[in-house]
C-alpha cells in the first residue's frame, strides 16, 4: 500500500473544459520525501490538493481513474477522515492560520476529532517542537514571521497525527531563511519520525538537496519522475518547463561545456564539492607524475 | 483613523482575571444601574467608581485617552445641546427668544453627559482586561453556536490583516496619483472604489483557501468535538458575579418597589 | 455552569461519530471575512469628524455584502462587523444600537437589491430603504441617550455617510459581480 497512488489520473475542474491532470500516474511510498516541479498550471497543485479530498470533495468536477491515499479511494472518503492521514499545508502562509492564538491554531483539529483535552495540550506541545516553535503557545499568529507561520501551519497537520505531510508551494512567500528553516524541519520529520512528504515546488533548489524523488510535470502529465540526479541533470530542460533548476546544476552545465573533459553532472554542493576536487586533484596528480 | 487598534493590554490584575462571562455580565448590569439613574450626585458617584475599576485595571494611558476622546466629544457635545432643546423648569437663567435656558436643563444635560460617561467606561473594563481570545470563548460558553463563535474569532483575526492590506493598497493606489482626501463627492467616491476592489479581491481569494483550510482540519468533523481550553468559573468569579447582579438588583428594587427616585 | 464532557472514547475515527450539523466551512469563512472587511473598513478609512468622532465609509461594506451576498451576509456581517468597529474604537456602549442600525440596513438592502435580477434600479432602492433604517436607527437611539439636539445634529451626517456609503457600495458590488464572473473557475 502506497502513501499516495495514482493510475491514469484524469481530473477536471467544474466549470472548466481542461483538464487539470490528464493522466497522471505516481506513487509516493511511505516515509519517501517526494517534489512535484512543474510551473503554475501543471497540475501540482491539483495533486495536492486531490492527496486529501479537497478535489473532487471541496472542489468538484470529474475524476478517473485510480486515486488511493494510504489504500482509501479519495472518492468515497470524506476530507474530515482523510485528514488524519494527510496534513495539507498551503502556499499563502496568513491565510491558513484562522485562529487567534497558536495554541488553538494546532490544537483545532484534534479538537474537531473529539481528541480529549488533556490529550490535546500534550500532541500541541509535542507537535510545536517538532517544528522549533515551543513557547509560542499565546501568540498570534498575525504576530509571527512567514517562515513561522508556515512552520505553525506544519504543526496544526501534525496534531492530526498524519502519516503524510502534502505541501504546496510552501516556501513561495517566505524569506531564505524561512525557507532553510522550513525545509529543515521536514527533513528532520522525514529521518526521525518516518514522515511521507510531498511537495510541490516551481523551484528545484531544495528538491534536489531533500527529495528522494522527484517528478517533472506539464500539463497535466507526469513527464518524469524518478531520483533528483536522474531528473534535475538538465538545466534548459528545467528551464523550458517552467522549474528554477538548482543553481549548482547550472554550474556543472557550465563547467562540462566551457572546460574541456569535465564531464560534470552534480545538483547539489556536497556533490559538486566532490566531483571537483576529485578532478582536480586528479589531474594534479597526473600533471606531477 | 489609521491602521488597528486592539483596546485590549495584557496585565494579571483581578479584573484581566475575571471570567469573561462575568465581565460581561457586569458590562450589562453596569449599563443597566447608569441607564435607571437621573440624579447627577448618584451618577458621578458611579463615575467615580468606574475610574477607580478602570485604574486597576491597568490600560495603557495611551489606549484609554484615545478611548475617552471620542466620549469626550459626545459628553462635550451632550452638555451645550441639552439645555437648548430641554429648556423646561424654573429658575430660567437666560431667555432671548427662541433661546431658553434654564438651570434643570443644564442640570440634565451634565446628567446626561455623565451617565454616557459611565456606559462608556462599562465597556471599557470589558474591552480594556479582556482579550479577543477570552471574549469569544466567553460568548460560546454563554450559548453562542460554535460554528458562529468561529466564525466571530476568525473575523477579529483578520482584522489587523485586512487592515494591513487596506493601508498597502491604500498606499500603492496614492503611488500611482491617487489622492483619497481631495475633490468632490463624486470623485472621492471613486477613488474610494478603487482602494476597496482590490482589498475585497483578495480577501475573497482568502476566503477560499481559509474554507480549505478548515475542511483540512477536520472542521465538522463530529458533533460532539472537545475544546483545549476550558473556561472555568472560580470562588472568586462567584463572588464577582454576586457583586455584578447585585450593583444592578438593589438599586433596581429601591427605585420600581419602594419609588424612591434615584 | 456544565463543562464539556469530553470523555468520548474512539476519538481517532470520526466516522464512528455523528458529523456535526455546523454551516458549511465555505460559509464560515466568507461571513469571517466579510465581517472582518466591514470592521477594517469602517476603521481605517474614515474621515475625522468633530461631532462623533469619525465619518466612514463602512456603510459601503455593509450594501457590498448584502447586494453580493445576500441579506443573510448583509444583516450579519455588516451588524456584527460594524459593531465590532465600534467596540474597538471605545464606543462599545453605542454597539448594541450599531448592531440593530447597520444590521437592518444590510437585511433590508439585502433583500431588495438582488430582487428583480438585482438591477441598478434595484439596489439604488435597496440603498434607500436600507440606509433609511440605519438612519432612524440612530436618530432614535441617539434621541434616547443623547438627547434630541446631538441626535438631530447627526441626522445630516447620517444620511451624507449613507449616501456616500452606498454609491462606494453599488460601484463595488458591481466590479466584483464583473470580476467574479470572469474568474476561471479552476485552482
Amino acid at each position: 500500500m502506497q502513501a499516495l497512488h495514482l493510475r491514469d489520473a484524469r481530473f477536471r475542474y467544474k466549470g472548466s473544459t481542461a483538464w487539470a491532470l490528464d493522466g497522471v500516474s505516481l506513487d509516493v511510498e511511505k516515509g519517501e520525501f517526494v517534489t512535484i516541479l512543474g510551473a503554475n498550471g501543471s497540475g501540482k497543485s491539483t495533486i495536492c490538493l486531490m492527496s486529501n479530498g479537497l478535489v473532487p470533495h471541496a472542489l468538484p468536477g470529474d475524476l478517473e481513474g485510480t486515486a488511493e491515499v494510504f489504500g482509501l479511494d479519495v472518492r468515497s472518503h470524506p476530507v474530515t477522515e482523510l485528514a488524519t492521514k494527510v496534513g495539507i499545508i498551503f502556499q499563502e502562509p496568513e491565510s491558513q492560520l484562522f485562529c487567534m492564538s497558536v495554541e488553538e491554531e494546532v490544537a483545532f483539529g484534534p479538537e474537531n476529532l473529539a481528541v480529549p483535552s488533556d490529550e490535546i495540550r500534550e500532541r500541541v506541545e509535542w507537535a510545536l517542537e517538532l517544528v522549533g516553535m515551543e513557547g509560542y503557545n499565546d501568540r498570534s499568529p498575525f504576530s509571527l514571521s512567514g517562515g513561522q507561520k508556515q512552520r505553525v501551519a506544519i504543526a496544526a497537520a501534525l496534531s492530526m497525527r498524519p502519516d503524510m505531510l502534502v505541501l504546496d508551494e510552501p516556501a513561495y512567500a517566505l524569506d531564505p531563511v524561512g525557507r532553510v528553516e522550513l525545509y529543515q524541519v521536514l527533513k528532520g520529520l522525514k529521518e526521525h519520525h518516518g514522515m511521507t512528504v510531498l511537495l510541490a515546488e516551481c523551484d528545484s533548489e531544495e528538491a534536489a538537496k531533500y527529495s528522494d524523488k522527484v517528478a517533472l510535470m506539464k500539463d497535466g502529465r507526469v513527464i518524469s519522475y524518478g531520483k533528483p540526479r536522474d531528473v534535475l541533470g538538465d538545466p534548459e530542460r528545467l528551464r523550458a518547463l517552467g522549474v528554477t533548476p538548482p543553481q549548482v546544476s547550472e554550474v556543472s552545465a557550465l563547467l562540462k561545456e566551457r572546460l574541456e573533459g569535465a564531464d560534470f553532472s552534480f545538483i547539489s554542493v556536497d556533490e559538486a564539492e566532490r566531483a571537483i576536487n576529485e578532478k582536480f586533484t586528479n589531474r594534479k596528480r597526473g600533471r606531477e607524475q | 483613523m489609521t491602521g488597528f487598534i486592539d483596546l485590549y493590554t495584557e496585565a494579571g490584575t483581578f479584573l484581566h482575571r475575571t471570567d469573561p462571562r462575568v465581565k460581561i455580565v457586569a458590562v450589562a448590569t453596569l449599563s443597566l444601574l447608569a441607564l435607571i439613574m437621573s440624579n447627577l450626585v448618584n451618577l458621578l458617584v458611579l463615575a467615580a467608581v468606574m475610574v477607580v475599576l478602570i485604574l486597576f485595571g491597568r490600560a495603557s494611558f495611551k489606549k484609554t485617552m484615545l478611548a475617552f476622546s471620542y466620549v469626550f466629544r459626545v459628553m462635550a457635545l451632550i452638555v451645550v445641546l441639552w439645555p437648548l432643546f430641554n429648556p423646561g423648569g424654573t429658575p430660567v437663567l437666560f431667555d432671548l427668544w427662541p433661546i431658553k435656558i434654564t438651570e434643570p436643563g443644564i442640570l440634565a444635560g451634565i446628567a446626561t453627559a455623565v451617565r454616557i460617561f459611565c456606559l462608556a467606561a462599562a465597556w471599557y473594563l470589558l474591552m480594556f482586561t479582556t482579550s479577543q481570545r477570552d471574549l469569544v470563548r466567553g460568548l460560546v460558553k454563554m450559548g453562542l453556536r460554535f460554528d458562529f463563535g468561529l466564525s466571530l474569532a476568525m473575523s477579529l483575526r483578520f482584522l489587523p490583516t485586512f487592515s494591513a492590506i487596506v493601508e498597502s493598497i491604500k498606499e500603492a493606489q496614492r503611488a500611482r496619483g491617487l489622492e483619497l482626501d481631495k475633490g468632490n463627492f463624486r470623485k472621492r467616491a471613486k477613488d474610494y472604489v478603487a482602494v476597496l476592489v482590490p482589498t475585497v479581491i483578495t480577501a475573497l481569494k482568502m476566503a477560499d483557501t481559509l474554507s480549505l483550510a478548515l475542511q483540512s482540519r477536520a472542521y465538522g468533523a463530529r458533533a460532539d468535538r472537545t475544546y483545549v481550553r476550558e473556561l472555568k468559573m472560580r470562588a472568586g468569579d462567584y463572588v464577582a458575579l454576586f457583586i455584578a447582579v447585585a450593583v444592578f438588583a438593589i438599586p433596581a428594587t429601591v427605585k420600581y418597589i419602594f419609588s424612591v427616585p434615584l | 455552569m456544565a463543562s464539556v464532557s469530553m470523555e468520548s472514547q474512539t476519538p481517532q475515527n470520526p466516522m464512528g461519530a455523528t458529523p456535526a450539523k455546523f454551516v458549511s466551512p465555505r460559509t464560515v469563512a466568507l461571513y469571517a471575512v466579510l465581517t472582518a472587511l466591514t470592521t477594517a473598513v469602517t476603521m481605517t478609512l474614515a474621515i475625522p469628524l468633530p461631532t462623533r468622532g469619525y465619518f466612514n465609509i463602512g456603510d459601503a461594506m455593509v450594501f457590498f455584502s448584502a447586494f453580493t451576498f445576500g441579506w443573510r451576509a448583509g444583516m450579519i456581517c455588516g451588524g456584527i462587523g460594524s459593531a465590532a468597529a465600534d467596540l474597538l474604537l471605545g464606543f462599545g456602549f453605542f454597539a448594541p444600537i450599531t448592531l440593530v442600525a447597520k444590521g437592518s440596513e444590510g437585511l433590508v438592502a439585502g433583500l431588495l437589491g438582488p430582487a428583480y435580477r438585482g438591477t441598478t434600479r434595484m439596489k439604488i432602492l435597496g440603498i434607500w430603504a436600507g440606509g433609511s433604517c440605519m438612519v432612524t436607527t440612530y436618530f432614535v437611539g441617539e434621541w434616547i441617550l443623547f438627547g434630541f439636539g446631538n441626535a438631530a445634529l447627526e441626522l445630516p451626517l447620517n444620511v451624507g455617510q449613507v449616501l456616500f456609503g452606498g454609491l462606494i457600495g453599488l460601484a463595488l458590488s458591481q466590479a466584483i459581480s464583473r470580476y467574479r464572473n470572469q474568474r476561471p473557475k479552476t485552482t
